[in-house]
């Protein structure tokens, strides 16, 4: 090979100064360049999910968007692991020397990329999320009680945690297969959290569903935080610090996080719990007799839930039932108002008309279904008939649709007198 | 001959001091090694299992020596965050890097990681790559050298924190003729102004670039001194084709 001069080589100091720092270097040349891509995918599908019916309050939309990470985090990890076996097999650990300086600058600064560019991927699956909720909601916030990204915090947190393990456990065991048994694992855990008890931390972003909705739960954030924030931490300074103070400093940290935690956990119960919903629900109505009632959070969709329940209370009247005066959304097991009648959480008229009339027939029989104190079958066939007559849509047997069908008001009066023979 | 019981005229730029390193499980890799390596090339020879990988790796701080101690009177080079000068540079035996950085990005991110300061990053980058004759080559990726041009690339990473003291672990091993012959080029060059420490099997690389010789036999010396003082060991001898060969088949030969 010809030795190379300076004359052939003039540019080399302008293109290096070009590289635009060690950042952009770091970035491009991270593993969370390569995850990107698949995390877009699943976030999309995430997104594309379930006819969007994730997206009717702001919390609950979050909550579906931080549901993307159940599959992305142990991929999160699994990728951070193929980068550290790569090096390892290369021979960075020898090429990076002794200085502890330079391995926590290295190992650092690889963390970081692979999870910034994988936070990139997860924000921009929530940014698509909430692109939905408003477009389901005019482009507005105004519905939204508590438009906080607080609960995003979270799921932010589990990214850093899952790269900084899966680097970590991929520099200390740098065989081939080790990415695979670190994702594996990481679905191991979550599935293990959940059959134990432990779906709080499972669950990826700062909200909890409660009688009335998502809501955004402050301990619950902070206790993600603190757990997840204190493994990324504890993974990454082992990493750079296999030996010496840094054990000490991850043993002291790891007591810490157990006082956090319990000191969380007990506000925990607190934050969670929801003594009185019916109370602190703001209702919005419409009509008269009955009055159709929504929880602020659902007012837009207080006219379909209106169609869906007014001809089914309507109709009960038909039969010699007063006319509720109100029907309002079901917000607990219990009754929330004197004469009204409770119904289906949600109600669309397409896919809840039937339960919202079994709700109804219930309240109008004034029977507690679990409870009867007569034929449980012969009970409940006689309400799929009632339902049926009142809906058109008839869910039984052949015979019982041609009785249905030829059933006139005597007759349905008959079956929810029947109903009511309960008590 | 063990050199170090001698005075030198010179002060050395790295002292072996009885350093003794015992692995896990009893096996002694070194015993009590004493050397003191004037400025200049110095090829490290020995067979396989002498301890010379044991020693480089004590001299770079990748292991602790059981007793003894390894001193660089004059201090070893290297520019870290502050502007002072730490460390040294190591092209170790396995050097390599993912293959999808390219040249100058490896160059100009091991700045980093040796603590170049940020000012000078882009100048070092562009001074070891033409250091290395890789100038036509800064934008191509490491996947795409040959052997003899990665190992080039590797060796940016050793040369960015401009280290007084140098050490190359067996650097043309696996090499074709014409890729050995370019990379002792190199070397050459590189040592007019460095200390170069040089583990080899190949008495070529010696001949050509060696001012001091040091030879390690289980785990002990058996030669530490200048070349010229090496040479003279292989006349009279008949095995191996040139007197270096010569001699150091005899001092390992005397030896056992």
């Amino acid at each position: 090979m010809t030795p190379v001069t300076a004359a052939d080589t003039p540019d080399i100091r302008q293109r290096t100064t070009g590289l635009g720092g060690v950042w952009r270097v770091a970035l491009r040349r991270s593993a969370g360049l390569y995850v990107l891509p698949l995390m877009l995918v699943l976030e999309a599908i995430n997104a594309l999910s379930r006819d969007r019916d994730w997206a009717t309050e702001f919390s609950g939309t979050l909550n579906w968007s931080g549901s993307a990470l159940i599959l992305a985090a142990p991929l999160i990890a699994g990728a951070a692991a193929a980068e550290s076996v790569t090096l390892r097999r290369h021979g960075a650990a020898e090429l990076l020397g002794v200085p502890q300086a330079r391995r926590q600058r290295f190992h650092a600064m690889r963390v970081a990329a692979t999870a910034l560019w994988c936070t990139l991927g997860h924000l921009l699956g929530t940014g698509l999320c909430l692109g939905f909720y408003l477009a389901d909601h005019g482009w507005s916030l105004a519905q939204a009680p508590d438009p906080t990204l607080v609960p995003v915090l979270p799921s932010l947190a589990l990214i850093w945690t899952a790269t900084a393990l899966g680097s970590l456990v991929g520099w200390a065991r740098p065989e081939m297969l080790t990415p695979l048994l670190v994702a594996a694992g990481f679905y191991a855990v979550w599935l293990l959290l959940v059959l134990n008890g432990g779906e709080h931390l499972a669950m990826t972003s700062g909200t909890a569903a409660t009688p009335i909705g998502f809501r955004v739960r402050s301990s619950l954030i902070a206790w993600q935080v603190i757990w997840f924030g204190s493994l990324a931490f504890a993974g990454t300074v082992w990493h750079v610090r296999p030996r010496g103070p840094a054990r000490t400093a991850i043993a002291s940290m790891t007591v810490l996080l157990v006082l956090g935690s319990g000191s969380v956990l007990w506000s925990l119960d607190s934050d969670v719990s929801e003594p009185d919903p019916g109370a602190r629900a703001r209702w919005i109505c419409q009509g008269e007799r009955p009055q159709v009632c929504v929880t602020s959070e659902f007012a837009a969709q207080l006219s379909s839930f209106d169609q869906a329940v007014r001809p089914v209370a309507i109709a009960l009247a038909r039969l010699g039932k007063d006319a509720p005066l109100r029907v309002e959304q079901r917000i607990d097991q219990q009754y929330q108002t004197p004469r009204a009648m409770p119904v289906a959480l949600t109600a669309r008229r397409d896919t809840e008309l039937q339960q919202v009339t079994y709700n109804a027939l219930l309240w109008a029989s004034g029977c507690d279904d679990t409870k009867l104190d007569l034929d449980t079958e012969a009970w409940l066939n006689t309400e799929i008939k009632l339902a049926g007559w009142l809906t058109g849509e008839y869910a039984g047997d052949a015979a019982g649709a041609e009785e249905v069908r030829t059933a006139g008001p005597e007759q349905a009066r008959r079956w929810l007198d029947q109903m009511r023979s309960c008590s | 001959m063990d050199a170090s019981d001698e005075p030198r005229a010179v002060t050395p730029r790295v002292v072996v001091d009885r350093v003794t390193h015992r692995y896990r499980g009893g096996t002694v890799a070194l015993d009590d090694v004493k050397a003191q390596w004037p400025h200049g090339t110095i090829a490290l020879l020995g067979p396989n299992g002498a301890g010379k990988s044991t020693l480089l790796r004590i001299l770079v701080g990748d292991l602790t020596a059981t007793s003894g101690r390894i001193a660089f009177p004059t201090g070893v080079g290297g520019h870290d965050d502050e502007g002072g000068r730490s460390g040294l540079g190591y092209l170790p035996q396995k050097a390599s890097w993912p293959g999808h950085f390219s040249v100058e990005e490896f160059a100009f991110y091991f700045c980093w990681v040796h603590g170049v300061p940020k000012r000078q990053r882009a100048s070092r980058t562009a001074e070891v790559i033409e250091a290395v004759d890789l100038g036509r080559h800064a934008k191509v990726k490491l996947a795409a050298l040959s052997g003899g041009q990665h190992r080039r690339a590797m060796l940016t990473q050793a040369l960015v924190g401009d280290p007084a003291v140098l050490v190359l672990d067996e650097p043309t091993a696996g090499f074709d003729p014409g890729q050995r012959i370019l990379f002792r080029e190199l070397v050459g060059r590189l040592g007019t102004d460095r200390t170069i420490i040089l583990s080899t099997h190949l008495i070529e690389d010696v001949e050509s670039l060696a001012t001091w010789v040091t030879v390690l036999d289980q785990g002990t010396v058996a030669f530490d001194g200048a070349i010229t003082e090496f040479a003279p060991l292989g006349e009279g001898t008949r095995s191996g084709s040139s007197l270096l060969e010569k001699a150091y088949l005899n001092v390992l030969g005397v030896r056992s």
